[in-house]
């Protein structure tokens, strides 16, 4: 995009310069990219110390009349190295170009339009497509992890498709969503999790998208960045453009890449010898805690032992885990002339998670057309359909789930019989849930099929100089098909089978329509003046059905259900409309100004509340561009900016304003209805008032560059589901009420370290978020959420606080679990107490780090390029829920991990795991230490090397021969290395169990771990 | 090129209206859902719905009381918090403690919506709205009976007069909050105020409903208003009510035990001639969240086996004369309660027996049993000897509930009719027909919801806890105290 806009403009120049140049000789030849050999057209041809140049063609190639002698000639090219050849006496000069990665003047994608990066005034971070193009991730938004600074992306579970969370600069609602407004080339999506009738957290609606097909990602971090889109602002915004055709000749690319990945830690449980060791002496603590003596105690739990003859040993987790196969491959075609431009690509995905029965299918096609239909009128047109198949498994808080299954089955139990048939009731003693979690991966079948098509359409007319007009439809698509049969012996088909069909979909349209004026006065004062409308509509439709009784698991499908055991549907919309404007002016390119406002309103909130305005204004200066700099030679760029807005947050309910009544209370086959909700018509936007100040610089010709940022996000009226006395027949109602605020810095630095033959370019990014609630309502400074009520919003602590009895160790005399006790002020004493009182919870944590980013570098060497990135987060805490179930001694039926066999014995003393007591056995018997404590917060941090890339180029001149531009071979693997303390399998796991996704974002209840992938790869370009 | 520009300006007018008003449609606004007799006629089995809900009606109200005795069944589930409930180490964030209050209270203000509108509106005709404000209001009273059994400070003191309760109940409801503004925050009341205002609205509900007509299956009628009197009665020792009461029941002839008591527990046995009251659970629309059958049933959680205790229970039934026919005749004598509503693993090794009342794990829509005629004629047998002494009238109504289960057969395999009967001449003082009665009792209604409730009538309280120990209250929850600062928790709690 921005090279065609280029060229027209150079082409102009061309005509200008065409006629008026006559020499002696000719010099010509041709201009590629060094990137993919591809001939490069519009590039800036000039003989230097005269007026005599021209530009590429179509081709590349150029043509220019220089003196008999000497001389030499300048290519220039925005967003290349400017290079300086001298001609001597040739007279065909071809030459390779190369991308400038520190050019300045480069154009980005911001909020309806491009801008140069060096009159930008607001925060915006680009993810380069090309580092993350060949990264083997099942959902492209786990790309973003650690790549720009301020940017949290926290993948919910290790299966497949299941979505990331993402935040921009921290938590900034309680009840409302925290995830940014994400746009795919001007159409904002709606984001939805998928798919959570199993469990967890469901499936993205972002796994439809293809890593291949983005061109450029950018995050939109402040108010002046963002306030174009206003009441959907204050999380942030993600704008992903795809790949459109350039012109020149047509380029094929096409490769992929193979391999297979394997959890990246799984955790340790016991085998059946010490499982049988660890329950047996927990069934007679049990007794023994009761006040029984040792000898009484063996005497009352005799009943309830295991005989170690008499047990299997069956390892659970391996038998649900597996090496999985990836494999993706992609082709696409692009090119155009001045008049049309194409691309066409597809891609194809296929990849066997390490979980067994994980499977994902992706296949994707994109076709982009532009047409310039007059010189003063050009369309385009975007179509891509994709279609995901995913054979989902269970999660986390769900025992149908693989994974956590085979965590809390004893392993004592056999997996097979002598047949090699799977058994169904594998313990020798108490089975606590039917099936196994081989039966329900073997004998139940969970598809989902989401069809998604994005598509868009633009007409774009200059009406005079400077003056365009750009109306865009924008249009998704989103099919979603979810099949689920369990068999007759699976935990959730149990006894007769169970099978559910559930059809979800949506169409979501906006309308965009723009008015631009650019324009330059006296080559010094540089005006863009913007407005427009933008229009989106969605509505979402799902019906499903349940049935129970099937006459055997060979019927797949409802129709042989005996009984129709449920089934609903529903129909919701919402719309937004917004006006929005703009005025960008830079004095020189060296005093910058911009203002952005957006009026904006939603069919969410009440009439006579549904408008809201969102304001932003941001000045910048480049120091470096005044006289008075330019001794200081080294500095190429030195920017201060500030930025303040407003911006809002709508992501509620659909309906959440209305005083309601439901359809949805059916008695005993009789309709009824049912107030669920009361009204509130004052409900509003939620408000984030948002100041960034950032210094922006470059230095040694660029060598070395980088962004300091202060921002300062102030969220005031909150919209916040406020706890009412339930006496009401209400728990909660939605209000604007309370605030919060995040603040931070950013650190993003970037620097080519070695140049040469050997180069190596380094980028490092850091953040720090401060989050803080300020405010809550006036009756109460304090919200509960979580089993235990151990995740805070509290006035004074960050969002999700953890507060928590803290725990103290072992008695070494009787070996029960200690607390620490807390005075009369609630704080914390030295006392310990072997009774558990919630009165002693204390804030222990928090789920944010207190710093975290990125470390990316790239050595290369003759076609040779070696990548790692690393991803580091440190100072969070998780709280691991899973702990009250596998790590307790045993105090129930469940498996436990190894860590757990120091158990305090009378010759084991000196140890942090308390005498086992087991309370499902022994009922009477009070629970010892596996109460929700500090004995199950960890620290979270840890650096992880993310990414790992080695490539090789072959060279040129030899894949040439064969008609091949450029060929590539490659190794990648992913999470390769982990440092850290944490005790879990997998630091990066959250699975926000809890009812408030921003609230318990820091816990974790037997999510499933990150994968290890390690892929081998063939790009090709023709 | 002129008219293109305006096409464009055209275009952004026509989308620059205001944004269309969409309507929900799964929904209605909160006034049309009480507007006139239809509205309010949906709005009555919307009232049935909540309380259909697993935290109320459905399954924890009747469940929490056999957990709290902590008696004839074992609980071995995983979930902490019914084992908190079980070993009354609750703490006052126990979810279900949270969910029971909030669901309940949400019945009480469906209750009280229906009785405001009705009020509210003197068009709508007499017997229909007389007949859906009298459930309405039986509903409100029981529901504040059930809250002040479990978060009450102490029980009501057996016996004593209702004024002489003044211990903290539980906060009385009895305006609908349909608007933010019409929000409360209610402090508890006494004992004393619940059941004396749970008594009143009954008296008011069965007149209402004597004079209307009440609901229709799987909901309230006077007869069942006057079950949960009766309760209420028995609850406070007031026996010469409940004499007066379960006598009006029995009277009707309405009612009689089914013939088998698998049967009444059976999926086909629902809404048989036994039951006055049940929660309906349909197929397609059972109750959100966990059932019974889901903790009791071998094919759901299996979560709960019967206790050594209740199995030994079974031998206490049989007296002389019985044991005398099994071992001189070689009769065979088994109980229904036992060889039918308990069942054994198909595992060998397995030999704990599981609670068979509700038995459809494949739906999970057993019906809740609330009221059935065996506890009509239990409780008018007690009674009436506590009040009366012994009498053959009493005996007649325990053996009518004994010779059901207790089945005799000869050596040739036929079934001796009302083999296990007792007679007058086996008491020898009253307190000894009273613990035959009572014995039944625990037996008949194991499982169903009546252990800690009957403890507590009796002046008595689970193994380890004497009557009025405060751990044997529910704490108040703490999200509720949270957001109110009028509510007292209760002391062992603070």
């Amino acid at each position: 995009m921005k090279k065609y806009l280029l060229l027209s403009f150079m082409l102009t120049f061309a005509l200008v310069f065409k006629d008026a140049i006559a020499q002696q000789r000719t010099v010509s030849g041709k201009v590629t990219s060094i990137e993919d050999g591809s001939p490069l057209p519009g590039v800036n041809v000039v003989l230097k110390g005269s007026t005599s140049g021209t530009v590429t063609d179509i081709d590349g190639q150029y043509s220019l009349s220089v003196p008999t002698e000497g001389g030499v000639l300048v290519f220039s090219f925005i967003g290349l190295s400017t290079e300086e050849v001298e001609v001597g006496v040739r007279s065909s000069i071809n030459l390779q170009m190369s991308p400038d990665v520190q050019q300045l003047s480069e154009v980005v994608v911001v909020a309806f339009g491009e801008q140069s990066k060096k009159t930008m005034t607001s925060s915006v971070s680009s993810v380069n497509a090309e580092e993350i193009a060949n990264v083997s991730v099942p959902n492209f938004e786990r790309n973003l992890q650690g790549r720009a600074a301020g940017v949290n992306v926290s993948a919910a579970s290790g299966t497949l498709g299941s979505p990331a969370y993402i935040r921009i600069r921290g938590t900034s609602s309680i009840s409302a969503s925290s995830e940014p407004l994400i746009v795919i080339d001007g159409v904002p999506l709606v984001q939805e999790n998928v798919g959570t009738t199993a469990g967890g957290q469901g499936q993205s609606a972002l796994s439809s998208l293809n890593s291949n097909d983005i061109e450029s990602v950018e995050i939109l971090k402040d108010a002046a960045g963002t306030a174009l889109y206003g009441s959907r602002a204050a999380n942030g915004v993600i704008l992903i453009t795809t790949k459109r055709g350039k012109a020149g000749k047509a380029t094929v690319n096409f490769g992929g890449y193979a391999g297979w990945q394997e959890a990246t830690d799984l955790p340790d449980m016991l085998s059946g010898p010490e499982f049988t060791e660890a329950y047996n002496e927990s069934v007679i603590g049990g007794f023994e805690s009761l006040g029984q003596s040792r000898a009484d105690a063996e005497t009352s739990a005799a009943g309830f032992l295991l005989d170690p003859d008499e047990i299997n040993d069956t390892d659970w987790l391996d038998l649900v885990t597996r090496r999985g196969f990836v494999q993706e491959y992609f082709a696409n075609v692009s090119g155009g002339d001045e008049n049309t431009r194409y691309y066409f690509g597809t891609t194809y995905r296929d990849e066997e998670g390490w979980l067994e029965n994980n499977d994902l299918t992706r296949t994707g096609v994109r076709v982009s057309i532009d047409q310039r239909i007059t010189d003063k009128i050009q369309a385009g047109i975007t179509v891509s359909p994709t279609r995901t198949v995913i054979n989902r498994v269970s999660e986390d808080n769900e025992v149908n789930a693989p994974y956590t299954f085979a965590q809390l089955i004893a392993p004592v139990g056999a997996n097979t019989d002598e047949e090699g048939n799977l058994v169904d009731d594998p313990s020798p003693f108490f089975r606590a849930f039917n099936g196994t979690p081989t039966i329900n991966g073997e004998e139940q079948e969970f598809v989902t099929t989401t069809t998604q098509t994005l598509g868009s359409g633009y007409l774009d007319v200059e009406i005079i100089d400077g003056l365009s007009a750009r109306t865009d439809l924008g249009f998704s698509f989103f099919q979603y098909e979810e099949r689920l049969r369990s068999g007759q012996r699976s935990t959730r088909g149990f006894p007769t089978g169970f099978a559910r069909a559930l059809n979800r979909q949506r169409l979501n349209y906006t309308w965009t329509n723009l008015l631009t004026y650019q324009n330059s006065f006296n080559e010094v004062h540089n005006l863009l003046v913007q407005g427009g409308t933008q229009y989106q509509s969605s509505r979402t439709t799902q019906f499903f059905a349940d049935g129970t009784g099937f006459p055997g698991d060979p019927f797949t499908t409802l129709d042989s259900r005996a009984t129709a055991s449920d089934a609903g549907g529903i129909d919701t919309e919402f719309d937004f409309f917004g006006i929005l404007g703009r005025v960008q002016y830079d004095y020189e390119q060296r005093y910058l100004f911009s203002f952005n406002i957006r009026r904006d309103g939603s069919s969410r909130f009440s009439e006579g509340n549904r408008f809201g305005t969102f304001p932003s204004v941001a000045v910048g200066w480049n120091i470096a561009e005044e006289s008075f700099f330019e001794p200081v030679g080294f500095v190429n760029l030195l920017k201060v900016r500030a930025s303040y807005g407003q911006i809002g947050n709508a992501e509620i309910g659909n309906f959440d304003a209305l005083a309601l009544a439901s359809g949805d209370a059916a008695y005993n086959g009789n309709p009824g209805t049912r107030a669920t909700q009361l009204s509130n018509p004052d409900l509003q936007w939620e408000t984030t008032n948002q100041l960034d100040v950032s210094l922006d610089f470059a230095l040694f010709n660029n060598r070395l560059s980088g962004t300091f940022t202060y921002y300062n996000k102030q969220t005031e009226d909150l919209l916040l589901d406020v706890q009412i006395p339930a006496t009401n027949g209400f728990a909660t109602l939605t209000q604007n009420i309370g605030e919060l605020q995040n603040t931070g810095i950013e650190i993003d630095l970037r620097g080519t370290i070695l140049q040469g033959p050997v180069t190596w370019d380094l980028g490092v990014n850091l953040a720090t978020i401060n989050n803080e609630v300020t405010e809550l309502t006036p009756d109460t400074d304090i919200i509960r959420f979580g089993a235990d009520g151990e995740n805070v919003v509290q006035v004074g602590q960050p969002v999700g606080a953890f507060s928590l009895v803290n725990y103290a160790g072992v008695d070494p005399e009787t070996g029960d679990a200690l607390f620490f006790q807390t005075d009369e002020n609630g704080n914390l004493t030295d006392q310990t107490t072997n009774r558990y009182s919630l009165n002693d919870r204390v804030i222990s944590g928090d789920p944010f780090p207190d710093f975290f980013g990125g470390i990316n570098s790239t050595w290369s060497w003759r076609g040779i390029e070696l990548t790692t990135f690393w991803q580091y987060t440190v100072g969070n805490d998780v709280f691991r829920e899973e702990g009250q179930f596998s790590q307790t001694g045993p105090a129930s039926l469940f498996n436990q991990e190894t860590s757990q066999l120091n158990y305090w014995t009378v010759d084991n003393r000196n140890t942090d795991i308390p005498k086992p007591v087991n309370t499902a056995i022994v009922s009477d018997a009070a629970p010892n230490g596996n109460q929700a404590s500090t004995r199950y917060l960890e620290d979270g941090s840890y650096i992880r090397l993310k990414t790992l890339a080695l490539g090789y180029t072959l060279p040129s001149d030899l894949t040439g021969r064969i008609g091949i531009t450029r060929a590539k071979v490659f190794f990648m693997g992913q999470n390769l290395l982990t440092f850290t303390d944490y005790g879990g399998p997998d630091p990066e796991v959250n699975s926000n169990r809890a009812d408030n996704a921003n609230v318990s974002q820091g816990n974790t209840f037997f999510a499933a771990p990150q994968a290890r992938t390690y892929t081998f790869g063939l790009n090709f370009t023709l | 090129m002129k008219n293109i520009f305006i096409l464009f300006l055209l275009l952004i007018i026509t989308v620059s209206c205001d944004l269309d008003d969409i309507e929900p449609q799964q929904s209605i606004s909160l006034d049309a859902a009480f507007a006139d007799e239809t509205a309010i006629r949906f709005a009555l089995n919307g009232m049935y719905d909540a309380y259909q809900d697993d935290d109320v009606g459905a399954t924890f109200i009747t469940m929490s009381a056999d957990l709290m005795a902590n008696r004839d069944m074992e609980f071995r589930g995983s979930f902490t918090s019914l084992q908190e409930i079980r070993s009354k180490t609750l703490v006052t964030s126990n979810v279900q403690v949270s969910a029971t209050w909030i669901d309940t209270y949400e019945t009480i203000n469906a209750a009280n919506a229906i009785i405001e509108a009705i009020e509210a509106n003197p068009d709508l005709e007499e017997g229909a709205a007389g007949a859906a404000r009298g459930q309405s209001l039986a509903m409100r009273a029981y529901l504040h009976f059930e809250l002040v059994r479990l978060y009450g400070e102490t029980p009501f003191v057996p016996g004593s007069t209702v004024a002489s309760n003044t211990q903290l109940g539980v906060p009385i409801i009895l305006e609908a909050t349909l608007s933010s503004d019409g929000i409360t925050r209610p402090a508890r009341n006494t004992v004393a105020e619940v059941y004396q205002r749970v008594l009143d609205d009954l008296a008011e509900a069965i007149t209402l409903m004597e004079a209307n007509g009440g609901g229709g299956q799987g909901q309230i009628d006077t007869e069942v208003a006057k079950s949960m009197l009766a309760r209420v009665y028995l609850q406070m020792g007031d026996y010469a009510n409940v004499l007066t009461v379960t006598d009006d029941i029995i009277a009707t002839g309405g009612f009689s035990l089914v013939p088998d008591i698998a049967d009444f527990f059976a999926e086909d046995g629902e809404f048989s001639s036994e039951s006055i009251f049940e929660v309906s659970n349909l197929d397609d629309d059972g109750p959100p969240g966990q059932t019974l059958t889901d903790f009791y049933s071998i094919d759901g959680r299996d979560d709960v086996i019967a206790s050594e205790a209740y199995l030994a229970l079974e031998a206490q039934l049989f007296n002389d004369r019985l044991n005398q026919l099994f071992t001189d005749n070689n009769y065979t004598v088994m109980d229904h309660r036992y060889s039918e509503l308990l069942v054994a693993s198909s595992n060998a090794n397995d030999t704990d027996l599981r609670v068979n009342k509700y038995e459809d794990a494949e739906n999970e829509a057993d019906n809740t049993p609330v009221f059935r005629y065996a506890e009509i004629l239990l409780s008018n047998a007690e009674a009436n000897v506590r009040e009366n002494g012994r009498s053959q009238g009493a005996l007649d109504l325990l053996n009518e509930v004994r010779n059901r289960s207790i089945r005799v057969e000869d050596e040739l395999g036929l079934p001796v009719d009302n083999a296990a009967s007792y007679e007058l001449a086996d008491f020898t003082t009253d307190q000894e027909m009273i613990d035959a009665i009572l014995l039944e009792r625990r037996v008949e209604l194991a499982f169903e919801g009546y252990a800690f409730h009957d403890l507590t009538r009796l002046n008595s309280a689970p193994e380890g806890f004497s009557f009025g120990d405060g751990r044997l209250a529910w704490p108040i929850p703490q999200r509720e105290r949270d957001v109110n600062g009028n509510l007292e928790q209760n002391p062992a709690y603070r």
